[in-house]
């Protein structure tokens, strides 16, 4: 690249994280940035030179009602999230003591029939945990590479353990797909796409040492992904 | 005085180590290390996106916003990129002008008229910029530029004003404003790093 077009290039970027450019100027450095390394370089080096303009204004005390909420949406035991509805069905189940995994699901089911539009999911299994209550949903899309995985009521593990989620296809292969989340969302990608066939596994792992072809320890769940 | 004298470097060095430990802590999930954070970094953050948006109640929403994004991207935070504090705020301000745009749109999308700005009369109190050497050294440069041209960098940088918008608002050609910014920024460019 010229020089010219590279000082163009840094001084666009410079614009970029003032703020001033607009239209198709924007447009078009956007894309740039989408997967241009030295680009993506520029613009943060600009936030560094120009970052402590942010010193000069003064610091103030926000209302401790930003806080609250914050704390709320958060904190995977509070009940601000959009899963508050589950959540509450969860302990009304869960005191009925109904612990077989097929009862999960179904209410499971009917609960997220309401979210299905809009998690854009079209199946999805319900991963116990240590308590035998719902621990995570797991949900997918038919033909899609991906899981979106939700943490709901996650095992306690000793410091250092995970729960790590298999796959196994039709042939028998088995897949590693990750690390089920403590808190929070989690995307999943999958080697394939998702399949009714295709049968999912959790064994508890040591953090450091994930194993890559089989599970180290013995499997602590298995399910199948449920057309919803 | 050239450089932020000795003591100064020292709190803040240590005050960097420990957000970026904090930082890591909530990659991991820590809801104590997260409420740490909050108290230590949200009156800086609440100061600049209440500059920026100029209404409490925005400003409110915005900030935790801003929490929300640090909470979950935590883990995507690194050290040797950029200070723990300029990483925030950059996600604070990003924050804060993303929601002022989107309210100038829906204003004049609704009624057809300009959105109302706030008037700031200080865009950029300058004596403030001596907390660090990055700031002391920012505000050397900045003081080779001409008056219009540092009131317009910071108009643009604390309301997110597009080159039409701050010509606009300046009564300039716009063809002046985008040259004052181009030389403006290569100035500072070639002042920081000689």
């Amino acid at each position: 690249m010229k020089d010219s077009e590279n000082q163009d290039s840094n001084i666009h970027a410079g614009e970029y994280v003032l703020g001033t450019l607009q239209g198709v100027e924007l447009a078009e450095f956007e894309q740039r940035l989408l997967d241009d390394l030295q680009l993506q370089a520029e613009v943060d080096a600009w936030e560094r030179r120009l970052g402590p303009l942010m010193e000069t204004v003064e610091p103030v005390q926000p209302p401790a009602s930003v806080w609250q909420k914050l704390e709320q949406r958060t904190s995977p035991n509070k009940t601000a999230s959009p899963i508050s509805g589950l959540w509450s069905n969860l302990q009304f189940w869960r005191a009925l003591g109904m612990v077989a995994a097929t009862v999960v699901l179904g209410l499971a089911l009917t609960l997220f029939t309401a979210r299905q539009v809009d998690l854009g999911m079209d199946s999805m299994m319900v991963v116990l945990n240590d308590q035998s209550a719902a621990g995570w949903i797991v949900a997918a899309r038919h033909n899609q590479g991906y899981l979106n995985v939700k943490a709901v009521e996650p095992s306690n593990l000793p410091t250092g353990k995970v729960c790590q989620l298999w796959m196994e296809d039709e042939n028998g292969n088995l897949f590693p797909l990750g690390v089920l989340p403590h808190s929070g969302n989690k995307e999943l990608a999958m080697p394939v796409k998702h399949t009714t066939n295709q049968r999912f596994m959790v064994s508890i792992e040591e953090e450091e040492l994930l194993p890559t072809k089989k599970p180290s320890q013995e499997i602590v769940f298995e399910g199948r992904l449920t057309e919803i | 005085m050239s450089s932020v004298d000795n003591k100064t470097v020292e709190e803040k060095n240590i005050r960097n180590q420990q957000l970026t430990e904090l930082l890591a802590a909530c990659a991991l999930n820590d809801q104590k290390a997260f409420a740490r954070l909050y108290q230590m970094t949200s009156a800086n953050l609440y100061g600049v996106v209440l500059r920026i948006l100029n209404r409490e109640a925005w400003a409110e929403d915005c900030l935790q916003e801003a929490f929300v994004k640090i909470w979950n991207n935590a883990d995507r935070y690194r050290p040797y990129l950029a200070a723990p504090m300029t990483w925030m705020m950059t996600i604070a301000r990003n924050q804060a002008l993303d929601q002022l745009r989107r309210r100038r749109r829906e204003v004049m999308e609704s009624d057809g008229h300009a959105f109302r700005e706030e008037v700031d009369h200080d865009p950029l109190p300058l004596e403030n910029l001596t907390q660090s050497d990055e700031g002391i050294r920012l505000k050397t440069c900045l003081d080779q530029l001409k008056e219009k041209q540092r009131q317009m960098i910071a108009m643009a940088y604390f309301k997110g004003l597009t080159h039409d918008e701050l010509a606009n608002q300046t009564d300039t050609p716009l063809g002046t404003v985008k040259t004052w910014i181009r030389r403006g920024l290569e100035q500072l460019r070639r002042c920081l790093e000689p």
